[in-house]
């Protein structure tokens, strides 16, 4: 839906709003690179040419969103990063070691690294950096830090941070814009400049922007992982229109781009090579509980038994993703494996669920989108199916944030969920009673106390993954969110490319050469 | 009337309309901005802010003032150059504005010239073969012109000439400045897509209106004077035939700087039309405005230029029409001579 | 009666087969709007998820659509909220626009200025900001963006009612209406409406047509979408999301709107046609191509000495050969004499005239004849010139000078610069003698401030005054002869003998041959040596003035 969304480029930002507010997500291409990197060769050069999406703003702080991180990431690193499944690995610092109550995590640096201008990236500048994520009034992620206390520098290789409670996230939280280093000599001499100029230590370099239209990187030699990247230019444009795409890769404007399910066969008619990338993005159903009709558990069960997962993945990605019942895809660590395909289409349950509720057999539902062709149109055919007397309402993209996420007004509302850095985090959003995914308002015991539970557990224990996937089997028998399919990301590129790392939240460039 | 109280009224007369349109135009966009209901915000902060968060930030954009005080707010820094900063990307106005003009000019330049070359010379033949089926296939191209789509031309030119011949590039976009010749390439399709319609318009109107001329007693008189065929066509019946034109042309200049939403979105070029409808869609008031006000400066402009150059071709027209009250006196003097 | 005209327009209007053939599409499209879904092969609505984006077929006609539904019954069961969409666009306009469009004429100088800067300010308003702003504000239905279309047609509306109102209102009978003491109300019910109605008519179609070009491009911006019934507009911008499925299927809705757009547009040019021939019925028609019951019989060529123009067996037909119209006239015309070709309008003196001087109207055609110039610098058989070969015989050898003087010069060219222009045609003179020659010309034609004149435009001239600087541009190339087709018949007395005199003293002091076409008997008696006299194509009389009217010279001298 996103690529859909984005077609008309006056809703690239919905991608990020309507399909997932701040997809704050970032990755890391250690692990992936290392098998993309086999057919690479040493040599540095070529120009890579990506349809993706250009950021809101080149300040990680500032960018409204979440499909940005792509984009960031490429002038940005951070302490951490995420591997191919998700997992924080190091990236700036070499490691990290909570103490015992997960109260306090200290980061060790890589020595000798440098910003983009030049200045030197220590301990002092993590601090720096961080602080202003924490603290800046106009930080747009200063919301998912509120958990730290404090950030400070020890000697030039140790950042400590300190934690109000405990949260073993804090690694994951930080491979995405959150974490995102930025210069502070350029912040301090002027913080607004870096909407248009970037300073960071990510694999390149911003040299010349045009908003809307193009922005030229060029290879950072300081990276501190240099020498896993080997194209020299990088070029990144718009997201393409989809009926415009496959001719730019052909007539060679871009050499990598993000197509809808619909162009995957034009593309490798035309010679194209395509990845499908699994993504965190998963569509869903935002389901208010505390208005009619959904206030009876019974319509509820009854929307999850007459949606047809598979047959609106086919419309809106041609097939190209898999069936969702969580909010997670398989392969994830908060991926549970038990829960099977617990609401798989049942048009006679879902008919006698509507008998048996309050509302009776043809309960009137308004289904709230911003696109109604495609998914909305089918989800309402396969609604009346069951006897929802069924309709569409279209309102603007402007006005999605307001009217589903502030005022809880709409009953259903097709939506899509981005994804978070942090699982716990993803959790609050959805589910969370302040959560913007959660109209209802509703507040579920259980999941708080599983995903308590589930901060205070290190990463590294054994016990996390079991944790969070019982997190994951809750909230999907409790909550009334309907997930229907993930989203991956499909990309196309020209013979010239090597293959993609498949990243399931960012994607990285590490290993990739061009001719 | 002393002559500085008299050019001090011409300055006012000519600037009060311009200036009346420009406050009228960003007062109802204002209006129907603050009346659309959205909340930047939350927009901005996404879904992850908390309600304090979102009441601060309206706070620091000043959207929690009442609607006039943020109204001339914004007018008050506007005069003195301060076009604001967009609430989604914080890139100052002035910069996406200066960013994005270029592009709309260096195409509509392109775009007109196309228009009046394609459109002026097939209304020129088609009212010089009157009836003939050059005249009958210019009429039937600018007919299926004006009822076509507008997106419709642009897939088409992109399918024919770049997937289909792999000319031309189907979109983006190369500065002038960088590199005039790739500009050329990626400006061709859409100057030719943005001209269609202008094309046909021209074409409409100056056939018809050479039609006319042709048929006008001075042609008649300038071929008695045994002057040449061409002279009579250029100088004489072109010349009074051009002016609803010019006037079709100056209505197409906002057309192509701020309307050419289709076009840019087609062709992926960062216009000032992206910009206003992207915005648009956010209700990113301080950019909206900010496209508003070049569009309402285009449109200025170009009336100014094509008004002087009517003037310039057919002064009498502009006489006749400015001093309709005060021809009898024109007439008296005349005979008096 | 406005009524009754319009219909005729109406009638007229379809007399045109391009009329004809628009007027059936808008009435199937009508009988579409409102049977569409009935009529419809398959439920429009009814998915299926085994036959998506399936090409046309015996099945579905033309083809399934993504979500397996048959795209000929959408695009029928469509046909009505497309044609209410755009007639609610196009109903808010004609609110919007026409009644502030007649307020302004009415409501006072201040209302007028706001209500013209309201208007202004709206055209510069990009329209896609414009629907986006009011989708914001309505919610993002068809309605909401019907409502931002119909707020951009909105002046449009208003300037066609002004300016057709503004017409109007300067015409005489409504001010001689408003002198009798009629309300302003009953001038606008039985004047203004017959008359602004056409104009609207014509507006409402071309509106119409762009309202339905203007949905599809909002459709294509996502703006206006109401499922599931799609307009045509949804469905072409639908159909792209699936180009490379379906690279073909944008052709149905994209004909469909240009189809109906064509059709209202050529519907629209074909009352506007006929209403501007109607306005036009009035003007004088050649009535010398009625077939005459008693043909008068013609004289023959009457030799004259130093001939200058020479004409035999001349005949001209009209209506693209169709009909006879001068039917071989012959006449000679010698050095310095005056020659008066005289009958009434419709005689066909004044076709006589133009095929000599070769600028038969188009239609109108010399058949037979000769037409020679004589004398000078040899003898030309005009009837074999071409343009160029005219262009060396117009100006050098024949002058000719015109009625209504003004209208033969340039309307947006300086007087003295159109002369300098005609010298410089026929001489290599630099523009600086060009201009002084131009001055000596004008102060030998008797204008009296040549330097003034010169920089004039012939809209600052008086009559009298343009048919002398004609008359300074037809002697500049020097010629040997000046035809003055009723140059005379439109100016006042007095000003009438001074050209008169003006033209004997050219004939005198430059030996100039002078053939007057005129249908004023006193003149040709006062002023001609010889007279020819016209009469339904034939020149049936000939000879000096005396001869051919005793009494009325009498009566002159």
């Amino acid at each position: 839906m996103d690529t859909r969304l984005s077609r008309r480029g006056v809703l690239s930002i919905a991608a990020g709003i309507g399909a997932g507010g701040a997809l704050t997500l970032a990755g890391c291409g250690a692990s992936a690179s290392d098998s993309a990197n086999a057919a690479g060769g040493s040599g540095v050069g070529g120009t890579l040419k990506w349809g993706w999406d250009l950021p809101t703003s080149w300040d990680p702080i500032k960018s409204s969103a979440g499909w940005d991180v792509h984009a960031l990431s490429l002038v940005y690193a951070g302490l951490t990063q995420e591997d191919a499944r998700g997992n924080a690995i190091p990236a700036l610092a070499t490691g990290w070691k909570y103490n015992a109550d997960g109260t306090e995590v200290v980061f060790t640096l890589r020595p000798g690294l440098k910003f983009g201008d030049g200045s030197t990236l220590d301990a002092a500048a993590v601090a720096k950096s961080l602080e202003r994520s924490r603290t800046d009034p106009g930080s747009l992620v200063a919301s998912q830090l509120t958990t730290v206390s404090s950030v400070t520098a020890q000697g030039t290789g140790t950042v400590v941070i300190k934690l109000k409670q405990p949260n073993f996230q804090i690694p994951t939280l930080l491979a995405g814009k959150t974490g995102m280093i930025v210069s502070p000599t350029a912040f301090e001499a002027n913080a607004t400049g870096l909407t248009l100029k970037p300073v960071g230590a990510g694999p390149f370099q911003l040299t010349a922007y045009t908003e809307n239209a193009s922005a030229t990187l060029v290879r950072f030699p300081g990276f501190w992982n240099a020498k896993q990247i080997h194209i020299g230019t990088f070029q990144l444009y718009p997201l393409p229109d989809a009926s415009t795409v496959v001719a730019g890769l052909e007539s060679g404007q871009y050499n990598v781009a993000s197509i809808p399910g619909s162009e995957v066969a034009a593309a490798k008619a035309a010679g194209l090579q395509v990845q499908v990338v699994d993504s965190l993005v998963v569509a869903v159903l935002d389901v208010n509980d505390a208005i009619a009709p959904f206030d009876d558990d019974n319509v509820v069960l009854a929307l999850k038994y007459a949606v047809d997962r598979k047959a609106l993945l086919q419309t809106a990605q041609f097939g190209y993703g898999e069936v969702a019942y969580q909010p997670f895809p398989s392969g994830y660590v908060g991926y549970d494996e038990s829960i099977g395909t617990p609401y798989a289409v049942n048009t006679a349950k879902a008919k006698s669920l509507l008998a048996a509720s309050k509302y009776g057999p043809n309960p009137t539902v308004t289904i709230t989108t911003t696109a109604a062709a495609g998914v909305p149109e089918q989800l309402q055919s396969q609604l009346q199916a069951v006897g929802f007397n069924a309709s569409i309402k279209v309102i603007p993209t402007a006005q999605f944030t307001e009217l589903v996420y502030i005022q809880h007004s709409e009953q259903l509302t097709v939506d899509a969920f981005a994804g978070r850095d942090s699982a716990v985090q993803a959790f609050q959003v959805l589910f969370g009673a302040q959560g913007l995914l959660n109209p209802g308002r509703h507040a579920y015991p259980q999941l708080q106390s599983e995903l308590t539970q589930v901060n205070e557990t290190s990463l590294d224990s054994s016990k996390y993954a079991g944790l969070l996937q019982q997190a994951t089997a809750t909230a999907v028998k409790q909550t009334p969110n309907v997930f229907l399919y993930t989203e991956p990301r499909i990309l196309a590129r020209a013979s010239g490319v090597s293959a993609l790392p498949e990243d399931l939240v960012v994607q990285r460039f590490e290993g990739v050469t061009t001719t | 009337m002393s002559p500085i109280v008299g050019s001090l009224r011409a300055i006012v007369r000519l600037v009060s309309v311009p200036v009346t349109v420009f406050l009228i135009a960003t007062f109802a966009t204002y209006a129907l901005g603050a009346a659309g209901g959205a909340n930047p915000a939350a927009t901005v902060l996404g879904q992850d802010a908390t309600p304090g968060q979102i009441a601060q930030l309206n706070h620091q954009f000043g959207l929690d003032k009442p609607f006039l005080v943020q109204y001339f707010d914004w007018l008050g820094h506007a005069l003195t150059g301060n076009l604001g900063v967009s609430y989604f990307t914080s890139i100052p106005v002035a910069t996406s504005i200066s960013q994005a003009f270029p592009v709309d000019l260096s195409l509509a330049i392109l775009a007109l010239a196309f228009a009046v070359v394609l459109g002026g010379g097939a209304g020129i033949l088609a009212a010089l073969r009157q009836g003939g089926w050059f005249d009958r296939a210019v009429s039937a191209v600018c007919s299926g012109l004006a009822t076509v789509p507008p997106f419709l031309v642009g897939i088409t030119l992109i399918v024919v000439f770049a997937v289909f011949f792999r000319l031309l590039p189907s979109g983006g976009y190369v500065p002038f400045t960088q590199n005039p010749g790739q500009w050329l390439r990626f400006a061709l399709l859409p100057s030719l897509a943005l001209s269609a319609e202008g094309a046909a318009a021209i074409a409409r109107q100056l056939r018809t209106s050479l039609v006319g001329a042709l048929q006008e007693n001075y042609v008649l008189g300038a071929a008695a004077r045994g002057l040449s065929v061409r002279r009579t066509l250029f100088r004489h019946a072109l010349r009074n035939a051009a002016g609803p034109a010019l006037t079709v042309l100056g209505v197409q200049i906002p057309l192509l700087i701020g309307g050419a939403v289709v076009a840019e979105k087609m062709f992926a070029l960062p216009g000032v039309a992206q910009l206003a409808l992207q915005a648009g869609t956010e209700r990113d008031v301080p950019v909206i405005q900010g496209a508003l006000l070049v569009t309402i400066a285009v449109v200025l402009v170009s009336n100014i230029v094509v008004n002087a150059v009517l003037l310039r071709i057919t002064p009498q027209a502009a006489r006749g029409t400015r001093s309709a009250r005060r021809r009898p006196m024109l007439q008296a003097t005349g005979g008096a001579a | 009666m406005s009524g009754v005209r319009r219909a005729g327009t109406l009638r007229r209007a379809l007399r045109l087969t391009s009329a004809r053939i628009a007027l059936g599409i808008i009435l199937l499209i009508i009988v579409l709007a409102v049977f569409g879904g009935a009529l419809a092969p398959q439920n429009p609505l009814t998915q299926n998820p085994d036959a998506v984006l399936r090409g046309p077929g015996s099945a579905h006609w033309l083809g399934t659509d993504y979500l397996g539904r048959d795209v000929l019954s959408r695009l029928m069961a469509g046909t009505g909220r497309s044609v209410v969409g755009a007639l609610e666009a196009v109903g808010i306009g004609l609110l919007l626009g026409v009644l502030p469009g007649l307020a302004s004429l009415w409501l006072g100088r201040t209302y007028e200025w706001i209500s013209l800067r309201v208007v202004d300010a709206f055209m510069t308003l990009p329209y896609v900001v414009l629907a986006v702003a009011v989708t914001g504000f309505f919610g993002n239905s068809l309605t909401a963006a019907m409502t931002a279309v119909g707020v951009l047609i909105a002046p449009l509306y208003f300037r066609v009612t002004r300016a057709a109102a503004l017409g109007l209102t300067r015409t005489q009978y409504v001010e001689a209406a408003e002198l009798f003491g009629s309300s302003r109300r009953r001038i606008l019910r039985t004047h203004l409406w017959s008359k602004i109605l056409p104009t609207l008519a014509v507006t409402t179609a071309q509106a119409l047509a762009s309202a339905l070009l203007i949905v599809s491009s909002l459709a294509f911006l996502g703006l206006g979408v109401e499922p599931p019934l799609p307009t045509w507009g949804e469905l072409l911008s639908s159909d792209l999301d699936y180009l490379s499925q379906q690279p073909w299927a944008p052709l149905f809705p994209g004909l469909l709107i240009m189809l109906v757009a064509g059709a209202l547009n050529a519907f629209a040019d074909a009352i506007r046609d006929t209403g501007a021939a109607n306005d036009l019925s009035g003007a004088d028609t050649v009535s010398a191509a009625d077939a005459p019951d008693d043909l008068p019989s013609g004289v023959d060529l009457v030799p004259v000495a130093e001939p200058v123009l020479r004409v035999e067996g001349l005949r001209v037909t009209v209506n693209g050969g169709r009909t006879e119209a001068v039917h071989g006239v012959s006449f000679e015309v010698g050095r310095g004499e005056i020659v008066g070709l005289v009958g009434e309008s419709g005689s066909g003196k004044s076709l006589t005239c133009r095929a000599v001087t070769g600028l038969l109207a188009p239609g109108c055609e010399r058949s037979a004849g000769t037409v020679d110039l004589l004398g000078g610098s040899g003898p030309v058989d005009l009837a074999s010139l071409d343009r160029a070969g005219w262009n060396k015989v117009r100006g050098p050898r024949i002058g000719i000078v015109f009625q209504d003087p003004a209208s033969y010069l340039n309307p947006s060219i300086q007087v003295g610069k159109q002369l300098v222009e005609a010298i410089r045609a026929h001489s290599d003179i630099s523009r600086t003698e060009a201009r002084a020659r131009a001055i000596e010309l004008f102060t030998s034609v008797g204008l009296r401030e040549p330097e003034t004149v010169y920089r004039q435009y012939p809209h600052e001239l008086s009559g009298g005054m343009a048919q002398r600087v004609l008359i300074a541009i037809a002697i500049s190339g020097d010629p040997d002869l000046l035809i003055a087709d009723e140059a005379t018949s439109a100016l006042d007395v007095l000003v009438q003998a001074e050209v008169l005199d003006l033209l004997r003293g050219l004939v005198q002091d430059r030996g100039l041959a002078l053939l007057l076409v005129t249908h004023d008997l006193a003149v040709v008696a006062e002023f001609c040596d010889r007279v020819l006299v016209c009469d339904r194509g034939r020149i049936v009389e000939q000879g000096p003035a005396a001869n051919v009217w005793p009494e009325l010279v009498g009566a002159e001298s």
